[in-house]
């Protein structure tokens, strides 16, 4: 083993090869992509947004509160401007109805969005992969049991399923990340399940088993990151939906509390019904949600052409 | 195959019975009761009174067999909130207008759609290509109520070409059926330009194209043909999305149907109105399941039951 390993890495043609891993390639073919470079400037542009919006890092060891930093008012410091008045120099994106600085809101807006979004996938994906890859491992009557639970919770109604559990525990930051990542995990447990019966009966794995590996090696070190590519691109598309069920939850009012401001809260509680007038306060929290849902869908789809080269050809696998 | 669709149907029946022991488990548990919230005072003998009309006073088991008692004379119940109606006469009532609305987006939706794909699929690469991914990315990505908003803005308020809202005749079902139908022509675009795609990529339509058939017979014949199979599994669950409405779209343009019930269902805590409608959504789902499956079998003689 170890002899054959020194003559690979010796010879300069293997070595290059060696370095043409599929997330090498996959990179190079995300960033050819002009459509992927434009969704993750987006994505960067938000994160950035999301992150400085106030100075919350350093507040704590200066022990303060935090100061706003790409904001330029506390979301909830309210008759700093007109009520509801339009947009300005001062005033970027106008003010709402309680004077309050309707691009500091956005702004903070954007964390409340994203952040939920992107921790409610990666919460599903926590229960969604082991459920999945349980099922497609052990078959049989596991598999049985894990199915029939996706089953029945594929034909509950999502938004009203998401709405009892909001009900049911209240409407906070928490809890709506939570009943997000109920609503959505099936998606992933029955992707990984797909993955796992089919990688489990390729050779790869009769191979490693005969040389005596271990089923925790087999599973995490030979099929779990070959499952991993379509996982991925399923959870990076599954943003814009999370995206989207935040700003639906908090329009209809079980979403964020206020004053914390979200994005779909502000078009449901000042938006439509002010949008007659004061035009500005459901417009731009509309238009930040399609923004952010078409850069997550940008990279998204850019993901899956970069992670997956047969699409182009044929069924991919 | 009628075995098939009966084993199908047992199926269904299991999880309708799980899923209404969640739901029933689910909304019981949520604080508050249906008159909890009401408009009108009530006195604690009143509302004692009430809940024991309703048998709101016992335990959520026993609720629960009376319901399920009901269940197989089919009477869901009467609505709280709607106390001369049944839970079915409500549906009744409200679903046309929103099956209406439904209907007529899933009409919109692929007669614009499945043109949109597969030109974009013939003419890859060129600039008809381009628009129309375009077109069908921001169809994806925004929520149909920021189109509602936007149509409103545009054309009700600033233009004053339509209504804002209201369900009254056909200048009232424009605005809400473009919002409505935008995100699925949007899908149904991407899905169908791939699907073509690759069905122009095949050996089929090389040796159809090589046995000296004009370019329409191999379209029509040939790519269409093989292009649409794979396409049901995905068009399917758009049916029963579309024909039981968006809270959304309904409470912007305000058009009274299904679709505020959704929510206000559960904030009124009207429970055989929630657990109807939950039914009524598992149902439409697995009857579409099970009609694109067959579907699958007629169309694709590869594709076998067992």
């Amino acid at each position: 083993m170890a002899t054959a390993e020194l003559d690979l890495t010796q010879r300069p043609p293997a070595k290059t090869l060696r370095k043409r891993s599929l997330y090498r390639d996959a990179a190079r073919r995300f960033l050819r992509n002009r459509l992927s470079i434009v969704g993750l400037v987006i994505v960067v542009v938000l994160l950035i947004v999301a992150i400085f919006a106030d100075d919350w890092f350093v507040a704590p060891l200066l022990g303060r509160e935090p100061q706003p930093l790409i904001a330029h008012y506390g979301y909830d410091e309210a008759f700093i401007g007109p009520t509801g008045g339009f947009p300005s120099a001062d005033f970027w994106m106008g003010t709402d109805l309680n004077g309050r600085d309707e691009w500091s809101r956005i702004v903070y807006g954007a964390r409340i969005s994203l952040s939920i979004a992107i921790f409610s996938q990666l919460l599903a994906l926590c229960i969604g992969l082991p459920m999945g890859a349980l099922a497609g491992w052990k078959g049989g009557k596991v598999d049985f049991v894990i199915m029939r639970i996706v089953d029945i919770m594929s034909a509950l109604p999502v938004l009203l399923l998401a709405f009892l559990i909001m009900l049911r525990m209240g409407a906070s930051y928490w809890n709506v990340l939570l009943a997000l990542s109920l609503t959505t995990w099936i998606e992933i447990c029955r992707l990984t399940r797909g993955q796992f019966l089919t990688l489990r009966e390729k050779e790869f794995v009769e191979a490693s088993r005969s040389v005596g590996a271990r089923t925790p090696r087999i599973v995490f070190g030979q099929i779990l990151p070959n499952a991993l590519a379509p996982i991925i691109v399923s959870v990076t598309l599954g943003v814009p939906r999370a995206i989207f069920a935040e700003a639906a939850l908090s329009f209809l009012g079980v979403g964020i509390n206020p004053p914390t401001p979200s994005w779909g809260q502000m078009i449901g509680r000042e938006g439509i019904a002010n949008m007659t007038y004061f035009w500005h306060l459901a417009f731009f929290p509309a238009i930040m949600i399609a923004f952010t849902m078409l850069g997550f869908t940008l990279v998204g789809d850019g993901l899956r052409d970069a992670l997956d080269p047969k699409a182009v050809e044929g069924k991919g696998s | 195959m009628v075995r098939y669709i009966l084993t199908r149907l047992l199926g269904l029946l299991f999880v309708l019975f799980v899923i209404s022991l969640i739901t029933f488990w689910l909304m019981h548990g949520v604080p508050g009761g249906p008159w909890a919230y009401g408009q009108q005072l009530m006195s604690d003998q009143q509302l004692a009174a009430l809940e024991a009309r309703y048998g709101l006073d016992k335990p959520v088991w026993q609720q629960y067999l009376t319901w399920l008692g009901g269940v197989v004379r089919f009477d869901f119940g009467m609505s709280f909130e709607h106390p001369d109606e049944s839970v079915l006469q409500l549906i009744g009532r409200t679903w046309p207008i929103t099956f209406h609305l439904g209907l007529m987006t899933l009409l919109v939706a692929f007669g614009i759609g499945i043109p949109l794909g597969i030109v974009s699929a013939v003419k890859q690469n060129t600039w008809v290509d381009y628009l129309a991914t375009l077109l069908s990315i921001f169809g994806f990505v925004t929520p149909h109520f920021v189109w509602g908003i936007l149509f409103i803005l545009t054309f009700a308020l600033y233009l004053k070409w339509l209504p804002t809202g209201g369900w009254e005749g056909p200048q009232y079902w424009i605005l809400p059926v473009l919002a409505y139908a935008f995100a699925p022509i949007a899908m149904i675009a991407r899905y169908t330009r791939a699907s073509v795609v690759e069905a122009l990529r095949a050996d089929y339509v090389r040796t159809a194209r090589a046995k000296g058939l004009t370019e329409r017979t191999v379209m029509s014949r040939h790519v269409l043909r093989n292009a649409m199979i794979p396409m049901i599994t995905v068009f399917g669950p758009l049916v029963p999305d579309l024909i039981t409405g968006s809270i959304f779209i309904e409470a912007i343009f305000r058009i009274p149907g299904l679709g505020g019930y959704w929510v206000t269902s559960t904030f009124d805590r009207d429970y055989p109105m929630i657990i109807g409608l939950v039914l009524l959504w598992a149902v439409l789902i697995a009857i579409t399941y099970l009609v694109t499956d067959i579907l699958y079998v007629f169309f694709d003689p590869r594709v076998r039951i067992h």
